[in-house]
C-alpha cells in the first residue's frame, strides 16, 4: 500500500497521492489514505478489525471507479457508522464497464475513540486524477474535511 | 503573483485583469491589505481565475480577505451570475457543506457569573451536542420526517419543539429555503443524514462560550439594538448540513459532470466547477436540492441551539428565557442565493455564490429582518479557537461586492503541517492557562485548528471595516470551547 499526504494542494482540506501496480492496489491504497485522514492509529495500539462489509460498484473508467469507491466509503461511514480500513478488492472489465467487488474490514466509529481525527465530507473533483506511468497507477485526490 | 499582473485599486483592493488567463470573462478582485495579499497562496489566484471563466459571471471573480485555496472556488470566493443570460449554478461555488454557518446566542449573564461554571457548561454541551467523526444524534428521522425537515428547515425544528418561533425572526431567509424540493434528493442523502440532526461535525466546526471584554464594543448604538453589552456572555457555534448536505453536493457534481458539456456545451478549467445554466432542468433540480441542504443546516443549528439553552438552563437552574437567551442572528457562508442588485442603473436578479463568504446586506435591503433593517444585516465572523470572533454589520461599501464579506480568519497552514507543528494536548493546557476551557473529540483535530494555523482575524475584519463593506460592532473572546 502506498500513499502520501500532500501539503501544497489545499490548506483547508486534505489531499493525498496514492499508487499501485494494479487497479486493485491503487484503490486499496486510496482507501487506506482516506481511512488515515480520519483515524490516527499511531495514537493507540490497533487491534484487529471486528466488522466486515461487502459492496459492489461499476464505472465506465478507472478514474470514475476510484471516485465512486471513495465516495461509497464516506457514505458507509455516515450511514452504517463504519470506518473501513482493510480491503480485498476484485476488478473485472465486462462489456466496457469496470466492475468492482469490495470485501472490507473495519470497525464502528465509536470503537476508535480518541484516535479519530477528521470527518471527511466528500471527494472533490479538484485535481482529481488517475494516471498510469511505467506500469504504476497513480492517483491524486483532494478530500473535503 | 507577479507584480505586473496586479493593479492596485486602493489600499485594500487589488485587481488581476482578464488577460491574466485565457477564457476569463471578468477580472479578479482581491480584497485585503498588502500583507494579506502577499500571504495568499498562488492556488487562490488560479482558482479565482477558473471562476472568472464561468458562463454568465458578472463584474468580478471576488476573493475576500480571508481567502485561501480550496477546491473549485477558492475559500472566500464570491461570484454573481446573470441567470437571465445563461448564468450558471455550480456546487463547487457553494461547497459540499451547504449553508454551513454560524449562530450567535446572547444571554443576560455576565462573565463573573459564568467563570466558575465554565467546566460544567462545556462538559454539559460536549455531552448534549455530539461532535467529531461520524457524530450521530439521539434523533433518528424516518424517510418522511427527513423530507419534511429538508423542506421545513428551522420552521420544522420549531414545530418539533426545538426552540421558539422568536428564533425564526433572527435567521437568514427566516430559517427556511422555500424553494427546496425533497423529491430532488436521493435516498443516499436521507441514509447519510437521518441520524445527524443536532450534531456539530469536525474540522473547523466549534461551539464556543464567549464574552465581550471591556472596550470591545465598537458601535454602541448597533450593539444596543442587538442586545449586546460589555462583560456579557454569549454563545457562538459553527456547523452545517452534515452528511445529508455533503451527499447532495456529491450527487449533483456527478450529474453536472456528465451533462455539462454534452447538453450545455460548457467547458471548465477545474471539474469541481461543474455547473449548469440556472434555468436548465439540471440547474433547477440542483437549486431545489441545494435548498434541502440549506434547510438541513438550518434545522441542525436550531436543534443545537435548543440543546445550548437546555444546558445553560440546567446549570443555572433557570428557564432560558429568564437567562435572557435569545438568538441574535444566524448567517451562512456556503450558499448560492437569488438576489436583486443594481447593475448599470437597473435592477437585476442574479445568483450570488458565496463559498466561505458571508452576506453583508447594507441598511434597507429586503433580506434583513425588519427589526434590524435600518442597521444592516448582522455578520458573524469566527476567529480561530484561540482568538476573538466578531459581530459586524452590513454597510454601504457592500454594494461593490454583491453584498458579500469575510467568513472567518482563513487558514495559512495546511492541516497536516499544523498537526506536525502543534500538539493538541499542549494547546489544551496553554488555553486553560489563559482561562479558556476546551473539550475536543480529538486532540489531533485540536492541533489542526491551532491559532497559528490561521490568519489574524483582526486583520481580516479591519479590511472589510476599512472598505465599509461591514462595520465592526463587537468582539467576543473565548472562555469555553468544544471542537468537533
Amino acid at each position: 500500500m502506498a500513499y502520501r499526504f500532500l501539503d501544497d494542494i489545499t490548506s483547508a482540506d486534505m489531499a493525498f497521492e496514492a499508487s499501485g501496480k494494479t487497479v486493485e492496489e491503487l484503490l486499496a491504497s486510496s482507501g487506506m489514505a482516506l481511512f488515515n485522514v480520519q483515524v490516527n492509529l499511531k495514537e493507540k495500539q490497533h487491534k484487529a478489525f471486528g466488522r466486515n462489509f461487502k459492496f459492489s460498484l461499476e464505472a465506465e473508467n478507472i478514474e470514475s471507479l476510484l471516485f465512486k469507491f471513495l465516495s461509497e466509503l464516506i457514505f458507509i461511514k455516515d450511514s452504517e457508522m463504519l470506518l473501513l480500513g482493510e480491503f480485498k478488492l476484485d476488478v473485472k472489465k465486462e462489456r466496457g464497464l469496470f466492475k468492482l467487488d469490495v470485501d472490507a474490514n473495519g470497525d464502528e466509529i465509536s470503537s476508535f475513540g480518541d484516535s479519530l481525527i477528521e470527518d471527511v465530507k466528500a471527494v472533490s473533483m479538484h485535481r482529481f486524477s488517475v494516471k498510469k506511468k511505467d506500469d504504476l497507477f497513480a492517483a491524486t485526490v483532494v478530500l473535503d474535511v | 503573483m507577479e507584480a505586473k499582473s496586479v493593479k492596485k485599486i486602493d489600499e485594500f483592493t487589488r485587481e488581476i485583469p482578464k488577460s491574466f488567463r485565457k477564457g476569463m470573462k471578468v477580472p479578479i478582485r482581491i480584497l485585503g491589505s498588502k500583507r494579506i495579499f502577499d500571504e495568499m497562496d498562488e492556488q487562490v489566484f488560479t482558482q479565482a481565475a477558473n471562476v472568472a471563466t464561468l458562463p454568465g459571471i458578472i463584474n468580478y471573480s471576488y476573493v475576500m480577505p480571508d481567502g485561501h485555496s480550496g477546491y473549485g472556488f477558492p475559500i472566500g470566493g464570491v461570484a454573481a451570475f446573470d441567470v437571465d443570460d445563461g448564468g450558471v449554478i455550480s456546487p463547487g461555488g457553494i461547497g459540499f457543506d451547504i449553508n454551513c454557518g454560524v449562530r450567535l446566542i446572547k444571554t443576560d449573564l455576565i462573565y463573573d457569573e459564568v467563570r466558575d461554571k465554565i467546566k460544567e457548561l462545556v462538559t454539559g454541551l460536549f455531552k448534549e451536542v455530539p461532535s467529531g467523526v461520524g457524530a450521530s444524534s439521539k434523533y433518528k428521522l424516518s424517510d418522511t420526517e427527513f423530507k419534511e425537515m429538508a423542506e421545513g428547515g428551522t420552521v420544522w425544528a420549531v414545530e418539533k419543539g426545538f426552540g421558539t418561533k422568536k428564533d425564526l425572526k433572527h435567521i437568514e431567509l427566516g430559517g427556511r429555503a422555500d424553494w427546496a424540493d425533497s423529491s430532488k434528493i436521493s435516498n443516499k442523502v436521507i441514509s447519510r443524514g437521518r441520524s445527524q440532526i443536532g450534531t456539530l461535525g469536525s474540522g473547523n466546526h466549534y461551539l464556543e462560550i464567549q464574552y465581550i471584554k471591556k472596550n470591545d464594543i465598537f458601535d454602541k448604538k448597533t450593539a444596543d439594538k442587538f442586545g449586546l453589552f460589555e462583560n456579557q456572555v454569549v454563545i457562538m457555534f459553527h456547523t452545517g448540513s452534515r452528511g445529508g448536505g455533503h451527499q447532495i453536493a456529491t450527487d449533483y457534481l456527478q450529474t453536472f459532470l456528465s451533462s455539462m458539456t454534452s447538453k450545455y456545451g460548457i467547458k471548465i478549467e477545474d471539474r469541481e466547477l461543474a455547473c449548469a445554466p440556472f434555468y436548465s432542468n439540471d440547474g433547477q433540480d440542483y437549486y431545489k436540492a441545494m435548498g434541502c441542504g440549506v434547510n438541513i443546516s438550518f434545522a441542525n443549528r436550531q436543534v443545537i441551539a435548543s440543546k445550548v439553552n437546555e444546558v445553560f438552563s440546567r446549570v443555572f437552574k433557570k428557564d432560558p428565557e429568564k437567562l435572557g437567551m435569545e438568538t441574535v442572528y444566524e448567517v451562512a457562508h456556503n450558499r448560492a442565493t437569488l438576489e436583486k442588485h443594481r447593475l448599470d442603473s437597473r435592477e437585476k436578479q442574479v445568483l450570488v455564490h458565496r463559498k466561505g463568504a458571508t452576506a453583508s446586506y447594507y441598511p434597507g435591503r429586503p433580506e434583513i429582518p425588519a427589526a434590524y433593517r435600518k442597521f444592516g444585516s448582522p455578520v458573524l465572523i469566527g476567529g480561530s479557537m484561540e482568538t476573538s470572533s466578531f459581530l459586524l454589520v452590513g454597510s454601504e461599501g457592500a454594494k461593490s461586492t454583491f453584498c458579500s464579506t469575510v467568513h472567518g480568519a482563513g487558514r495559512v497552514m495546511s492541516r497536516s503541517q499544523a498537526r506536525r507543528e502543534y500538539d493538541g494536548k499542549v494547546i489544551k493546557e496553554n488555553m486553560l492557562k489563559r482561562r479558556i476551557y476546551v473539550d475536543s473529540a480529538s486532540l489531533s483535530g485540536l492541533a489542526e485548528e491551532a491559532g497559528g494555523a490561521y490568519k489574524q482575524v483582526d486583520d481580516v475584519v479591519e479590511t472589510v471595516d476599512n472598505l465599509d463593506i461591514s462595520r465592526k460592532v463587537a468582539r467576543f473572546s473565548p472562555i469555553g470551547n468544544i471542537k468537533g
